[in-house]
């Protein structure tokens, strides 16, 4: 089953309201605020530390459901495209 | 000399030859005589020229070859430069093995203009500054296509300034930092440079050049930053410092959707992975790192969560800055703002050129205290598609999504409010139009932009304003936003297209504007120490930012020479204060300008101080 991304009130808007839903085990990277120092959800592989509450990771999109729900996750931004300023 | 005494007159003139050329040829016809200059004899002018055959070249009559590059692009063609009789422009430039033929453009002066306007030329800055070329300091360029090769990023003696390349575009090997890409450190660079093809030796260099572009990018960002000139002649404007480049790749694309009607080289997640990058190799380093990227959509308030993740490693230590290009669209109506009554409406009328391919996106933004219901209007005005809040909408053609609105509720990062709308290209083009309704109005105040499309941009077609224009990413508390200005011209005009501010909270940006109109620096796969040959011009905020790194590079090593440490708020201090004026006439805030016109000398002076 695809995953809406416009159903997760914690996903920050990326700027592709995807149209269409995007299957359950695509991996996606994001950018994760979390309330707790140094907490990683469950099933999210941490890839760059900004802080000990900001991280950016990658996990599966059948996950975000279980990320939505965790109160210790404040929001994630999923990567959005960005061009030259030329 | 009077208008109407004017004649025209119609030479015969082969029509691919370059302007300039052109010119001495049509001069030479009419019997002007060239005059004799210190490289040139009579009736003789200055060329560069792109050859398959340099032995041809070489025996063409009268022709006076001054310097021969092998190899200089990857299709092994060579570039020369010489000498050769005005009367024979048109016979040569028709032989078959030349590819190209130009005539030397004066660019020395014009090079000169960033590092001269801005005083940050090394015989402009302070007396007694120990800036030394802002060799304490690393600069980091997160851009595309690095000419590790190209002379201004060398030492003298042949080897690399860069300390390291990440391209997060190859694929992920042992080391490849957060197992992303491929790490080139210093020595790994050096060895490359000492094979036939370094570029090969490598596995990684800029691509072949685009029919309408001349040299990438990142190469030219780099080198107004911080090339040398050993290459081109003229230096940027921290020439000493050394030079980390992230070549940034996009991670997540989606094959349909909005993210893939817009030509993007990075993303936001990969961008804040780059800048941690770069901090962790500077270390304990001053370091200054340009990001000249942008996007249109977002809050524009500087709480996203890349916006919150530089500030955040701005602030972790001293000695740190990012500056960020504004962005080149004021003018180009891709911004609306107004406000919606209280049980009333509001209409936005989004034009859809009918020549354009792709989809489109637009983003509206208002107050949490607000609810606004959103209907669609198609161009032959029936309305098709109405969202509450807190509600999602599509239109279907079969299994498509053709239409997407989403009227969001409390965004995650700022509590506000947002509708987005998403415009598949099946759909008609023509003027659409966005229909907001008070459902609960407080303040009603919204503003709305339609997100980047450089294959076909839809736009506002009234009521717009320019103002609120600055990048998605533009808008961050720690940042320094530049905003483009032309150097050459008298008077020193905005570039036409410098975005505007406000943020939409608020904020005074962009700090400060600098040279971005028409900038001469290195161009890729160029590999020659001849000054004419080695640069391409380029204009954008994209010219501006990196000015203004290097002068962020000149002040964190003079501080550093002093053993003072600067957060990035006393850094973008130092340069807003310095911001020269006239223009911007007065003395407050201006949309644009900024603070004003940078200055490299005035920032410094700022820093020599106990």
């Amino acid at each position: 089953m695809g995953i809406s991304l416009d159903n997760f009130k914690k996903v920050e808007f990326t700027g592709t309201a995807r149209p269409e839903p995007i299957s359950a085990d695509r991996t996606l990277t994001a950018i994760f605020k979390v309330t707790e120092a140094d907490y990683v959800p469950p099933k999210v592989h941490v890839r760059a530390r900004i802080d000990s509450m900001m991280f950016t990771g990658s996990f599966v999109a059948g996950d975000l459901w279980e990320l939505e729900s965790d109160q210790r996750v404040i929001s994630l931004a999923i990567s959005r495209p960005l061009g030259l300023s030329e | 000399m009077k208008l109407d005494e004017l004649s025209s007159e119609t030479l015969k003139i082969i029509p691919n030859l370059d302007p300039h050329l052109k010119n001495a040829v049509a001069n030479a016809k009419k019997g002007d005589k060239r005059d004799p200059s210190s490289s040139t004899a009579a009736d003789e002018i200055a060329v560069i020229a792109k050859v398959t055959d340099l032995d041809s070249w070489n025996k063409l009559n009268r022709v006076r070859t001054v310097t021969s590059i092998d190899g200089t692009a990857r299709d092994n063609t060579t570039i020369v430069t010489a000498r050769i009789p005005v009367s024979m422009i048109e016979a040569i430039r028709q032989e078959k093995f030349v590819v190209s033929l130009k005539a030397a453009r004066p660019v020395r002066p014009q090079l000169r203009k960033t590092i001269e306007e801005t005083k940050s030329r090394e015989d402009l800055l302070p007396i007694g500054n120990h800036t030394d070329g802002g060799s304490r300091a690393i600069v980091g360029i997160i851009d595309f296509g690095f000419d590790f090769m190209h002379k201004n990023f060398r030492n003298k003696d042949g080897s690399t300034r860069a300390l390291a390349i990440w391209d997060q575009n190859a694929p992920a090997g042992p080391g490849s930092p957060f197992g992303l890409g491929r790490l080139h450190l210093k020595e790994k660079i050096d060895a490359a440079l000492l094979k036939p093809d370094p570029f090969s030796a490598l596995g990684y260099g800029p691509p072949e050049e685009m029919p309408d572009e001349e040299g990438t990018h990142g190469t030219h960002v780099a080198d107004i930053a911080a090339g040398n000139g050993l290459g081109s002649g003229v230096p940027g404007v921290a020439p000493k410092a050394d030079i980390i480049f992230v070549e940034i790749s996009t991670s997540d694309i989606p094959a349909n959707g909005p993210g893939a009607v817009r030509s993007s080289l990075g993303d936001s997640v990969q961008l804040l992975e780059a800048i941690r990058f770069i901090l962790d190799q500077a270390g304990d380093r001053p370091c200054s790192i340009n990001v000249s990227l942008a996007t249109n959509g977002g809050p524009h308030d500087g709480s996203t969560l890349v916006e919150q993740g530089i500030d955040r490693l701005l602030t972790q230590a001293p000695n740190r800055a990012v500056t960020i290009a504004a962005g080149n669209t004021f003018g180009v109506g891709i911004h609306a703002a107004g406000r919606v009554p209280a049980d009333g409406t509001s209409d936005l009328f989004w034009s859809v050129p009918s020549d354009d391919s792709t989809s489109n996106e637009l983003e509206l933004w208002y107050r949490k205290g607000d609810l606004f219901a959103v209907e669609i209007i198609a161009p032959d005005g029936k309305s098709v598609l109405r969202a509450e809040p807190n509600e999602t909408k599509t239109l279907q053609a079969g299994n498509k999504t053709v239409m997407l609105v989403d009227n969001r509720i409390g965004d995650p990062n700022n509590g506000d409010n947002m509708i987005g709308v998403f415009l598949r290209r099946e759909l008609p083009p023509g003027r659409w139009t966005v229909r907001l309704h008070g459902v609960s109005v407080d303040d009603g105040r919204f503003h709305a932009w339609i997100e980047r499309d450089d294959i076909g941009q839809s736009i506002f077609d009234g009521p717009f304003d320019d103002t609120h224009t600055l990048g998605s990413i533009s808008c961050g508390h720690e940042t320094i936003v530049v905003g483009s200005y032309d150097a050459h011209q008298e008077g020193t005009p905005l570039s036409e297209d410098s975005s505007s501010g406000l943020t939409r909270d608020g904020r005074p940006k962009p700090e400060v504007c600098a040279p971005g109109r028409n900038v001469f620096a290195a161009r890729s796969l160029t590999r020659t120490d001849v000054p004419h040959v080695g640069v391409t011009h380029k204009s954008g905020t994209s010219m501006a930012a990196p000015a203004v790194a290097g002068i962020a590079a000149l002040i964190l090593s003079e501080a550093n020479s002093n053993h003072r440490s600067l957060t990035s708020a006393e850094l973008r201090k130092f340069v807003k204060d310095a911001a020269r004026r006239n223009p911007p006439s007065g003395t407050n805030f201006d949309l644009r300008f900024g603070k004003g016109r940078v200055s490299g000398a005035a920032s410094v002076r700022a820093a020599m101080m106990p």
